[in-house]
């Protein structure tokens, strides 16, 4: 890899380098960047971090990372999901060493202090030769600085400061009820299994894909051509062929959260997600659900929410809602990002539909999937091309200048080619980098 | 009915041979055609319960024969260039099952080579094989492929593991 250009601590000026056409590939590569976005992005906007479905019972846990600090997701005995940073109080040895669990209370095997599920310290060991010099309340894990969820989608932020979540996510609130909609009680659980992956790329470059229209027939070519081989008149229909494709818009959600929506498309179609479903979920289940969905929504807007389909938007700045899934970054380097993959199953649909997403995932998705192994593959290609450096600059125009409107509820919408998305998350990029967003 | 070490031994390595080899007709060949066939490399951990947990791989046949046509339409990006990859196959422990089939497990050690990658990927775990002898062979019912870092963060996984 090429030499970095940064002093660790210079000072960086992103209006040089994020312009509205265009941005510099610096800011993938730079290590004093990368460091800047931990401080601005990572340990100080609303992260994703999970959802409560995945800590369904008291003294249930789950280990993840905020940025770079490792963090434990628990559900104390008494029924509150807490996070805390994962790391003893005593001499900083990390708690918990297992990705999941249940359990009363964390274990640190060096000096044998404990503590309660819910956070307080429980036995020190010999704790009365602290004398006075230990005071318990002191020691109790630290909780991330704010946490708050929507629908039982968990965001932390490690800074005390800021707006509250529902404002920062703005219109991206809607993706996450269209997302929770497709179940019959409005409930999705994220507890049964997880992709990770491993990408030798920068993390905006998945942020970028994401929500990109433009690179669907290239990237996703040999997909296209089974569809088109080997696809049954409903998946055709449902795949809309590269005509109806363009009905698909690009969103601005605003605050850096972007949506490729689907509805126009599949509105034109008109056919309901459990069309889509003939011959891969026994009948009388599917007709199960449908029915299940008319009861609880009412029959207008049950039809509405099978027409419309689940939500397709990335919020910022790690967070990508999609379809059947739900997928969230974690930055490691510059040139490396674990992404994390997990089906959401709907509450109150029968097992034969909740079976058939795990199948659908499986299929597209994970490193074996027929979509996702080529997105990884262009975004590492994307970043090795980087160490080309004569011209570092990025096109970001495509679009600019084409026919946008403002749609009844306040987002910015372009053709699905146009680069919006691209345009918007960097120009929030921007203003969080520079701290005019906060 | 005694069972041929040697010529399972055999098969397994034919198979591992033609997957390093991206022989895909001649590998698909070796698999049953039956409603029960399938191909699993469970995710997270080995003992995952396929109606409600997810997995890396969970083919019948049908998506099997799909994923082998995607890998030559020559738009499956992580395979163009094809990896280079070859396999140890070795523990090979054999039993009968009750329905006739043939149970086999073996412990592997694969290493994948990309031209665009310095370093070499390595995949590791364990096979458990049905296989269903026919004429002088045999055709699998199951491959179930138990990577060691199933719960691991991982790269892309497109050659026939």
């Amino acid at each position: 890899m090429v030499a970095n250009l940064s002093d660790r601590n210079s000072s960086i000026d992103y209006d040089e380098l994020v312009k509205e056409d265009r941005i510099h590939s610096r800011l993938y590569y730079d290590e004093a960047i990368f460091q800047q976005e931990l401080e601005q992005v990572w340990y100080r906007q609303w992260v994703f971090i999970g959802h409560d479905s995945e800590v369904p019972n008291r003294g249930d846990y789950r280990t993840g990372m905020i940025g770079r600090q490792p963090i434990i997701i628990c559900r104390g005995d008494d029924d509150k999901v807490r996070v805390f940073m994962n790391r003893c109080r005593h001499r900083g040895m990390t708690l918990c060493q297992l990705k999941k669990g249940n359990s009363g209370g964390f274990v640190c095997p060096y000096h044998g202090w404990t503590y309660k599920n819910t956070g307080e310290v429980n036995k020190i060991p010999l704790e009365e030769t602290y004398g006075t010099q230990l005071d318990r309340k002191s020691v109790n894990l630290i909780e991330v600085a704010r946490l708050d969820s929507y629908r039982g989608f968990l965001f932390a932020s490690l800074s005390a400061e800021g707006r509250p979540l529902m404002e920062n996510l703005g219109l991206a609130k809607d993706n996450i009820d269209r997302f929770c909609a497709m179940s019959p009680t409005g409930e999705i659980t994220l507890n049964h299994g997880v992709y990770r992956m491993k990408i030798r790329a920068n993390w905006k470059m998945w942020i970028e894909n994401s929500a990109d229209g433009y690179h669907v027939l290239s990237t996703h070519g040999s997909n296209m051509y089974l569809n088109a081989m080997f696809g049954d008149e409903k998946d055709k229909k449902k795949g809309g062929g590269a005509g109806l494709f363009n009905e698909l818009t690009a969103r601005d959600l605003g605050n850096g959260h972007a949506e490729l929506d689907m509805r126009p498309m599949r509105r034109k179609i008109g056919m309901m997600a459990t069309g889509e479903w003939d011959g891969k979920v026994d009948e009388q289940a599917v007709a199960d659900y449908k029915q299940s969905m008319v009861d609880f929504y009412g029959k207008e807007k049950a039809e509405q929410i099978l027409i419309d389909g689940p939500a397709h938007a990335i919020v910022f700045p790690n967070l990508f809602i999609i379809l059947q899934e739900l997928r969230w970054s974690v930055p490691v380097s510059p040139d490396e990002t674990y992404i994390y993959y997990a089906p959401a199953l709907l509450k109150g649909a029968p097992n034969e539909v909740n079976t058939m997403r795990l199948r659908e995932d499986e299929g597209a998705y994970g490193p074996a999937g027929f979509q996702l192994s080529d997105d990884i593959e262009v975004w590492q290609r994307n970043y090795s091309g980087l160490d080309a450096r004569m011209n570092e600059w990025i096109l970001m125009s495509r679009g600019m200048g084409n026919d946008r409107w403002v749609d009844d509820e306040g987002a910015t919408v372009e053709g699905h080619l146009s680069e919006l998305n691209q345009r918007t998350q960097w120009a929030h990029y921007k203003d969080v980098m520079t701290g005019k967003y906060s | 009915m005694a069972l041929d070490f040697r010529k399972i031994e055999q098969f397994l390595f034919r198979e591992a041979r033609l997957a390093d080899e991206n022989a895909y007709d001649d590998w698909f060949a070796l698999w049953d055609d039956h409603e029960e066939t399938v191909y699993w490399v469970p995710c997270n951990h080995d003992d995952v319960d396929p109606e409600r947990e997810l997995s890396i791989i969970y083919d019948n046949i049908s998506r099997l024969n799909l994923r082998l046509k995607r890998v030559q339409t020559g738009m499956a990006w992580t395979q163009e260039p094809k990896s280079r990859v070859r396999r140890i196959i070795g523990n090979i422990e054999i039993s009968e099952l009750e329905n006739g089939l043939i149970e086999v497990g073996a412990n592997f050690q694969a290493t994948e080579v990309r031209v665009n990658v310095n370093t070499p990927f390595f995949w590791h775990g364990r096979y458990i094989y049905h296989l269903r002898p026919e004429g002088e062979g045999f055709k699998i019912r199951l491959k179930k492929v138990l990577l060691l870092n199933n719960d691991q963060e991982m790269t892309q996984l497109t050659f026939l593991v």
